[in-house]
């Protein structure tokens, strides 16, 4: 039985990226759910889709460690499929070729006529393997078009949904911006699909959306005449959610999540596509995440009565621990385990794994849980667990880190990024461990006053601890002594 | 980690309760009838321990869980050095005790001796293998 998540264009990937790292987290509410995710885009090379595709294959590599049955700690098997497009064929990559508008003359004509009506000559002829530069028109009329269930990927995600019938509710979360060109037009277009192809058939379907909101701008590409225009995200946006009014959206979806960002982060490299539309992880991915638990969670109407809930922060310059949001009484749980991975994450890669890493071949009490396991294995796993929370620590800096222009700078509110990350020209990276300072560990956490502070002699002392869980083996029965030990009391 | 920690100083005082039973029997020392000869054989005793108990807070609460192999070698041969130093003393200072009965064999030997059981048996957690054999004999 699994979560089923569709996300669409290259916001919908990043808001994968984000479920990755709070299902490694241990969020999801279910440890024998699946999370499986199905991504949609136009552009298969497109950088986001391909950054949420390798994290998920670096969770997947993590997820073969036996942490224990009781560990938070990667406790979902995740899949990722696609990234699915509904132009695959470069023979067919405009609106012109797709819909075959030269036959479309001669068998139906009015078609034609309606089609230069609603098209421009340069959007018929505009590329689209690169996605839709903002024009959700073309998108949905593709994306109508090309969406089938005799895909092996709509396949699978019908098969899914109808395995998980005799589970009891199905949930389904679509996910895409509304103010560019896959996201706003795949959402919606997709979702109705859905829910015409599975809502007879599966009685306890909850669809749900998560829409995000302009949160971001980049400045104009050079030489290209057709892009989304930064400057129309807030008309398109107002547009789409007319739309997701006027077509009764909230009739079909248990829940919509609208999020967005009104300081919008300058992203750094313009691109209308392909690797280049790499855009860095942003805050709101995480509130969007956050948004997603919940919807997994269940539970979002009150005794069958819509809810509106409403998510805003105390600073318009940082975002604290007590402004992300959860589901009602969740708040507590969830935000201790995310503080839980931040500084597992941190000790792991700066100061346990080169210790254990450097014994690893020798006898050294860090390493008495590695007693009875074949050291070169040992070091391999341990390794693919440090490549992975290397990444979660790029992406806990980035969306820590958003550049804005125009207003007072962004302040980082959940973590002190000093600890483990360095600020150079145009940007910040992380520190290597020979940089990292563990005096600075006490003050990794920023508002955070009601929690003791990391002690690394204390983690030390308690990974060396017995692991009251029969199912952690190997390698894995280290790391999740390390994890245990990152608790805060 | 306090069941450890007593676990350990427990050991260690048992460890210098066998080299206190030594001293007894090698001075041949009547418990109750008091020399003044026999406080260099427990100066030396205590000084050993001393070095034994320095080495146990330093590696438990002062040097780093994942300091360097030099760090804590260089801690625990300097203990050594001072003990052995120790004896030095001892051994010089019984020597002009007219009253006394020095046993030269019994200070470096024992002193260091039982500085060095100590630690393969019950050095501090982060060192429990350092000194050999721990590594072989022990298991807990």
């Amino acid at each position: 039985m699994s979560y089923l998540y569709v996300g669409i264009g290259g916001s919908g990937a990043k808001l994968m990226h984000s479920l990755v790292h709070l299902t490694a987290a241990g969020l999801l509410p279910e440890g024998g759910r699946e999370l499986m995710g199905f991504l949609v885009d136009p552009d298969q090379s497109n950088g986001s889709v391909n950054e949420s595709i390798q994290v998920g294959a670096l969770y997947d590599r993590c997820k073969k460690l036996q942490f224990g049955e009781k560990a938070a700690l990667f406790k979902n098997k995740v899949t990722i499929r696609g990234p699915w497009s509904p132009v695959s064929d470069i023979d067919l990559a405009d609106l012109e070729s797709i819909f075959d508008l030269p036959r479309m003359k001669r068998v139906s004509p009015q078609d034609a006529d309606l089609m230069e009506v609603l098209f421009s000559p340069e959007e018929r002829s505009m590329p689209v393997l690169q996605g839709f530069r903002g024009r959700p028109a073309i998108g949905a009329t593709i994306f109508g078009r090309m969406v089938s269930f005799d895909d092996p990927i709509w396949n699978e995600l019908r098969n899914r949904a109808l395995g998980a019938r005799a589970h009891g509710d199905v949930s389904l979360l679509l996910a895409g911006s509304v103010f560019g060109g896959s996201g706003a037009a795949g959402v919606p277009t997709i979702c109705r699909l859905l829910r015409e192809s599975l809502g007879e058939q599966v009685r306890d379907l909850r669809l749900g959306l998560i829409l995000l909101l302009p949160y971001f701008d980049y400045t104009k590409v050079e030489n290209e005449d057709l892009q989304a225009d930064p400057h129309g995200f807030e008309t398109a946006t107002a547009e789409a959610l007319k739309y997701y009014d006027e077509r009764h959206f909230l009739d079909i979806c248990k829940a919509i999540y609208a999020v967005g960002e009104h300081y919008k982060a300058r992203m750094p490299v313009p691109a209308v596509g392909a690797g280049g539309q790499r855009n860095p992880p942003h805050f709101v991915e995480l509130v969007a995440g956050l948004g997603a638990v919940r919807f997994m969670v269940g539970g979002s109407s009150l005794d069958g009565e819509s809810v509106v809930s409403l998510s805003g922060r105390e600073g318009q310059n940082t975002v604290r621990w007590a402004d992300l949001p959860t589901a009602n009484d969740r708040h507590a749980p969830q935000m201790a385990l995310l503080q839980q991975f931040v500084l597992f994450a941190v000790a792991y890669h700066y100061i346990v794994y080169p210790k254990v890493m450097a014994e690893l071949h020798g006898s050294h009490a860090v390493i008495d849980h590695l007693r009875e396991v074949p050291r070169d294995q040992a070091g391999q796993d341990l390794t693919a667990v440090d490549i992975y929370l290397t990444a979660f620590l790029h992406w806990l800096l980035s969306i820590s880190t958003p550049h804005r222009e125009g207003v007072s700078e962004f302040v980082p509110g959940l973590v002190e990024v000093n600890v483990f990350a360095v600020r150079e020209t145009g940007g910040w990276r992380l520190k290597s461990p020979q940089e990292f300072s563990e005096k600075q560990m006490g003050t990794l956490f920023r508002n955070l006053e009601e929690r003791g502070r990391p002690n690394v002699r204390a983690i030390f002392h308690a990974l060396t601890q017995e692991v009251h869980d029969d199912q952690a083996r190997g390698a894995g029965k280290l790391v999740r002594a390390i994890y245990d030990a990152c608790k805060l009391s | 980690m306090k069941i450890r920690i007593f676990r350990d100083l427990a050991g260690i005082f048992l460890i210098y309760a066998l080299y206190a039973v030594l001293t007894v029997w090698l001075y041949d020392m009547d418990l109750s009838a008091w020399q003044p000869a026999d406080i260099w054989p427990i100066d030396m005793l205590a000084g050993s321990l001393l070095g034994m108990l320095l080495w146990y807070v330093l590696g438990e609460w002062v040097i780093r869980p994942h300091a360097s192999a030099t760090t804590w070698y260089g801690t625990w041969f300097a203990l050594l050095a001072l003990i052995l130093g120790w004896a030095c003393f001892v051994f010089i200072m019984e020597s002009q005790d007219t009253s006394a009965n020095p046993n030269p064999w019994l200070h470096f030997l024992g002193g260091a001796g039982f500085f060095y059981l100590a630690s393969v048996l019950f050095s501090p957690l982060f060192a429990k293998y350092l000194i050999w054999p721990a590594v072989i004999v022990r298991k807990w």
